[in-house]
């Protein structure tokens, strides 16, 4: 089950990583607890920060370090307002496959 | 050194040799050492080999030609060149055909691909490379196994085939 839903993920993280942020600013390492907490399972360093990455270039998201206590810090994202509109129609977009995909399942 | 350190010495070096810009790379590296700082983990389990990562990394670039296009005006191609040299290339290209990059030119220190946007189109591509003064009889030779010219630099003669794969064959 974990390499299924793993493959659905794929398909929609980029959305769910815009919804975290929607939330509040958050720095990679605490972007994945929120996935996990989410139940969305453990999503690995090395997919989720390329994901950042392109969200970034794309102007989807911003980053900006912050100071630590001790020594170096973390660096944080923000959701743009570019980032909020692809959420807002990326996002009904999916519910749409989501619900049409359900309806033939159940 | 601790494990982590020399994991990021390798990404760091991994990053340079595929020439992503020195100030984006050391930004990565930091970022890699202060996650592996909050998670405790291992960098080789979360992240992959140093290798693989560096390659996620250069290529997760190279897609914002595709997130930046509106669904209107999407290209049905993503290009890209990647930096390489003649003694790392080929490795290289191994790893871009299989993430369904279709080398399309060869110039000095850069391979010319392109992927397509939808990902429903994405083949897996293997590549080899032949030394020959002349073009033909080793573009004739390699044409009865199925591989097909795609570059050519100097007397080296680029070839490509497409990867039958358990998810293609029928």
């Amino acid at each position: 089950m974990a390499s299924k839903r793993s493959q659905w993920l794929r398909g929609v993280l980029d959305l769910c990583v815009l919804g975290v942020l929607a939330e509040s600013d958050e720095h990679g390492y605490a972007i994945g607890r929120r996935l996990l907490e989410a139940g969305l399972g453990n999503v690995q360093g090395g997919t989720l920060y390329p994901v950042l990455a392109r969200l970034a270039d794309a102007g989807a998201v911003t980053a900006r370090w912050e100071p630590g206590d001790h020594g170096p810090g973390r660096k944080y994202y923000t959701l743009t307002e570019a980032g909020r509109a692809t959420l807002q129609t990326e996002g009904t977009a999916w519910r749409e496959f989501v619900d049409a995909a359900d309806r033939l399942i159940s | 050194m601790s494990s982590a350190e020399t994991y990021l010495q390798e990404l760091s070096a991994e990053l340079t040799r595929r020439g992503l810009d020195p100030e984006r790379a050391a930004d990565a590296v930091a970022e890699i050492r202060a996650h592996l700082r909050d998670s405790g983990g291992s960098a080789e389990e979360e992240f992959g080999s140093a290798d693989a990562y560096a390659q996620a990394l250069v290529t997760a670039g190279a897609g914002d030609a595709e997130t930046t296009e509106t669904q209107a005006t999407k290209p049905a191609f993503e290009t890209y060149t990647f930096r390489a040299t003649a003694l790392d290339e080929m490795a290289i290209l191994a790893e871009l055909g299989r993430a369904g990059w279709e080398l399309t030119g060869v110039r000095e220190f850069g391979l010319i691909a392109r992927r397509p946007t939808d990902p429903a189109a994405l083949k897996t591509w293997e590549y080899e490379r032949r030394n020959a003064v002349r073009h033909h009889p080793i573009t004739r030779e390699m044409s009865t196994a199925g591989w097909q010219p795609c570059g050519r630099w100097v007397t080296f003669h680029y070839f490509k085939r497409t990867m039958v794969t358990a998810a293609t064959r029928t």
